[in-house]
């Protein structure tokens, strides 16, 4: 049970405090409400670069490692499709230096040109490490645009093509910070052994005299109903086959959500799951093979992909996976099996929480989410979830028509194929 | 109002709680180290074996062993452990180092007894056969072939051997035919040999129940002390291999970097400074490295470097990835970094700065049960004792001098003994 308190500065910004009298240092989140999905479709891949530019320096802090490496603490953060999140940890005693930087970043950036032409070669630097220069590194490039056709998921956190961040200007650069980057649009969460009363007077000192801003509407265009097979064909040079279907699935705060996540648990979760057992071990057809869900807040995928085993045919690791598919659609998993996989997530929770840096950012997230209180009943909201539900699901969703699939073939493999 | 060009107030922190465990012995001698604190219901235990990779007379064998001890045993067949392990939600995790192999489970209190008879038979029981060995050496073959395509597993690879040379048991390299090559009494002999009575520790953290060590007793302290396990030293001497190595990768974007060389390992006197130096070297985000080749030039998304201590040698490694263009500019640049680390004093700002930041982080590495279990583990190895290590890190961290860590860097890091890997596309 994590007991928190919150409250609402006037300029907007929500704060949580959740007191933790076992740890010598402090966890501090901040969480802004703005992702890849927020970006204009000619200028994708700021809400990551941003995050590059944070650490740039802002207004009246030169830098923003150097004084919190000072005081002891320890940084990093992280974007997604949904949110940017910027998290520390600091011995409580240094916890004002925390404050001071957070809330100057919040204030305004230096905007320093230097800054900018560094961190914009970074970038580019992380697109190639990550996605050019790994064996199926541009899978997510490429599936992405391939399931969604209006939905801002098409494109990745790194960007729609690297262009965009190459020709990335100073002024494009203000312009979205002045838009997401304020006190309306953040959530910030303090985990440690420092009361509400505490947290309260630091925000009134640093982040109270921040601007209000003005709240970020979002309209985003959502993904209509997929009514058909999508097929897409790639070849590469890796050393072996890839496959992969994805299939739209419901939002995150969807009441299917929990039924959905215990789905993919039951197929893939674990070594005792079906995937493993059936098509890895049994069958040996595949020598990696996934199922999951990519948690998004929006409309997510749940996601087969599989590498082949050498000399399995696409078609045959394809009717393999289509065959567990029917099976669950058919026949409701045992009460047995349902037990595991909800064990398996209590115990999830549990170990995740041992972290105060997690339970800062799971309060930061359940607060964006538009319910604190998820950080106590999800487990709960997991319990309740009965075998119907889950076959429900997987005959709402696991359907030919709503599937994006994707055939990444070895270079040199396909021409014995039809 | 406030003025945000002064920094608040910064405290000195030198206040660390370092716990001692609680140590008792099995009825068959089994050490276990018990740290019971903190008040999340959740219990590890980590089993310690001198099993490592140095030990193997072949390459995997180690790896393989520890790998297929949940695959099959005397009592269960795979899926039932691995069906048992994730209906109590027990975590398990298998490692295999160049020293000691780890067995670690992690559980809620109220499902450990359940899931110590399925841990018993795995550690104790496990049955090795050639059918499930092959399933998993077919998938994993695969899986190093694709890693092969990877400048850094390559870099990390060949670099290894580069350093240990490919006679000593620390610097083999393997092969994709070695996956082919393993058998099932390779690992059954491996394991009767090395998984042994003698040769175990046990570290137990969290939140304890008050019967734990009863149980451990009951499952653990039964089996008899049989034939010692070999405590084999190394004897040949690590021969590095050629100063300069180059790895084509033609169609590489980008170029992974190694260099390095052979150091001293933990229990070695120069060592707490040698890791204060290697720090403000290249190993924190504000290191010198990172702050030149990242943040200055953009050359890269990371660069560090590393001293990875072994029980019987140590390693000073430098890795990054950098576009393939700049690779050589990024090499020139990290030679010109070791030059002024070996010819220049390190400044009074930088020095102090790192001493506040490396002390938030030996603090923070005991936050919790687990952290203070894996921090007496790191040590337990090389038989020294683990809070003394600590609180004389801490003071050397506090108190090396920057006169000191020029002789260190003369002594250790000459920038012209460095050995040197690019793995990528060669620019003419």
């Amino acid at each position: 049970m994590i007991k928190y308190s919150s409250f609402v500065l006037e300029n907007g910004l929500r704060v949580i405090v959740h007191q933790d009298k076992t740890t010598p240092m402090v966890a501090v989140n901040v969480l802004y409400d703005v992702g890849a999905k927020d970006e204009h479709p000619g200028k994708t891949g700021f809400a990551h670069l941003f995050e590059h530019l944070m650490f740039g320096g802002s207004v009246n802090i030169p830098s923003y490692d150097n004084p919190l490496q000072k005081a002891g603490g320890e940084n990093n953060a992280f974007t997604n499709n949904d949110f940017t999140n910027y998290y520390l940890s600091i011995p409580l005693q240094n916890i004002e230096t925390a404050f001071w930087l957070e809330s100057d970043r919040m204030l305004d950036l230096a905007f320093s040109t230097k800054s900018l032409d560094v961190q914009r070669n970074v970038v580019i630097e992380e697109f190639r490490q990550r996605y050019l220069n790994q064996p199926y590194g541009d899978f997510w490039l490429l599936m992405r645009p391939h399931a969604y056709k209006k939905h801002p998921y098409q494109w990745s956190t790194i960007g729609k093509d690297i262009s965009h961040i190459e020709n990335a200007t100073m002024q494009d650069v203000k312009a979205f910070y002045e838009k997401f980057y304020h006190p309306h649009n953040a959530i910030l969460s303090v985990v440690g052994n420092i009361t509400e009363k505490e947290v309260r007077e630091l925000c009134c000192k640093w982040f109270a005299p921040i601007k209000k801003g003005i709240k970020y509407q979002r309209t985003i265009p959502q993904e209509p109903v997929q009514t058909k097979k999508r097929m897409l064909h790639v070849e590469r040079d890796v050393p072996f086959d890839m496959i992969c279907m994805a299939y739209h699935m419901c939002a995150r705060v969807d009441k299917d959500f929990y039924a959905t996540d215990l789905l993919s648990d039951v197929l893939s979760g674990g070594n005792s799951s079906r995937l493993y057992n059936r098509l890895v071990k049994e069958k040996q057809l595949f020598s990696e093979l996934d199922a999951y869900i990519t948690g998004d807040i929006d409309k997510g995928l749940f996601v087969f992909s599989g590498k082949l085993m050498q000399g399995v045919d696409m078609e045959q690791a394809e009717a393999a996976i289509k065959t567990e598919i029917d099976i669950i659609r058919q026949k409701k998993i045992s009460e047995r099996e349902l037990k595991k996989v909800t064990n398996y997530v209590e115990s999830s929770v549990e170990f995740s929480n041992i972290s105060i840096l997690n339970r800062a950012v799971k309060l930061a997230v359940s607060e964006l989410l538009g319910d604190i209180e998820l950080v106590n009943t999800e487990a709960q909201k997991y319990r309740r979830v009965t075998s119907e539900e889950i076959q429900n699901v997987a005959n709402k969703i696991l359907i030919e028509d709503n599937c994006s699939m994707m055939y990444y073939n070895a270079a040199g493999t396909q021409k014995n194929k039809k | 109002m406030t003025d945000r060009k002064q920094p608040p107030a910064l405290k000195i922190i030198d206040k660390i709680d370092i716990p001692e465990p609680e140590i008792a012995v099995l009825d068959n001698h089994i050490p276990v180290y018990l740290f019971n604190l903190g008040d999340i219901g959740i219990t590890r235990l980590d089993f310690i074996f001198g099993a490592g990779s140095c030990y193997q007379p072949h390459p995997l064998v180690a790896s393989y062993t520890n790998n297929m001890l949940t695959e099959g045993t005397l009592s269960y067949s795979s899926f039932e452990i691995a069906q048992k392990l994730d209906h109590y939600g027990a975590w398990l995790h298998k490692n295999v180092s160049k020293d000691s192999a780890l067995v670690s489970l992690s559980v809620l209190n109220k499902h450990l007894k359940y899931v110590l008879p399925v841990l018993n038979e795995i550690i104790n029981h496990p049955k090795f056969s050639d059918n499930e060995l092959k399933i998993h050496t077919q998938k994993d073959k695969q899986g190093f072939i694709d890693d092969c395509r990877k400048v850094n597993e390559l870099a990390r690879m060949n670099f290894n051997q580069q350093l240990f040379g490919s006679g000593h048991p620390y610097g083999t390299l393997i092969k994709a035919e070695d996956y082919d090559k393993l058998e099932a009494k390779q690992l059954s002999t491996f394991h009767s040999e090395r998984y042994t009575v003698d040769n175990c520790k046990i570290i137990v953290s969290g939140k304890l129940n008050k019967d734990i060590l009863s149980l451990l007793n009951y499952f653990f302290g039964y089996s008899k002390k049989g034939k010692p396990a070999k405590k084999t030293k190394i004897s040949s001497p690590a021969i590095s291999g050629e100063q300069k190595q180059f790895i084509e990768m033609p169609s590489s974007v980008q170029s992974a970097i190694r260099m390095g060389k052979i150091t001293v390992n933990k229990s070695h006197d120069d060592y707490k400074k040698l890791f204060v130096l290697n720090t403000v070297f290249g190993g924190y985000f504000g290191s010198r490295l990172m702050k030149n080749i990242r943040e200055d030039k953009g050359y890269t998304y990371g660069i560090y470097s590393t001293i990875l201590s072994f029980q019987q040698s140590a390693a000073f490694i430098i890795s990054s990835e950098v576009g393939a263009e700049v690779c050589s500019k990024a090499v020139d640049e990290i030679y010109k970094e070791l030059k002024i680390l070996n010819s220049e004093l390190i400044g009074t700002q930088e020095l102090e700065l790192l001493r506040k930041y490396l002390t938030g982080t030996v603090i923070r590495s005991f936050d919790g049960p687990f952290q203070i279990g894996e921090r007496f583990l790191s040590l337990l190895e090389y038989g020294m004792d683990y809070k003394k290590y600590y609180l004389e890190l801490l003071k050397t961290i506090n108190t090396v001098t920057t006169e000191e860590l020029l002789h260190i860097s003369k002594k250790y890091l000459g920038a012209e003994t460095m050995l040197e890997l690019i793995v990528g596309k060669a620019i003419s």
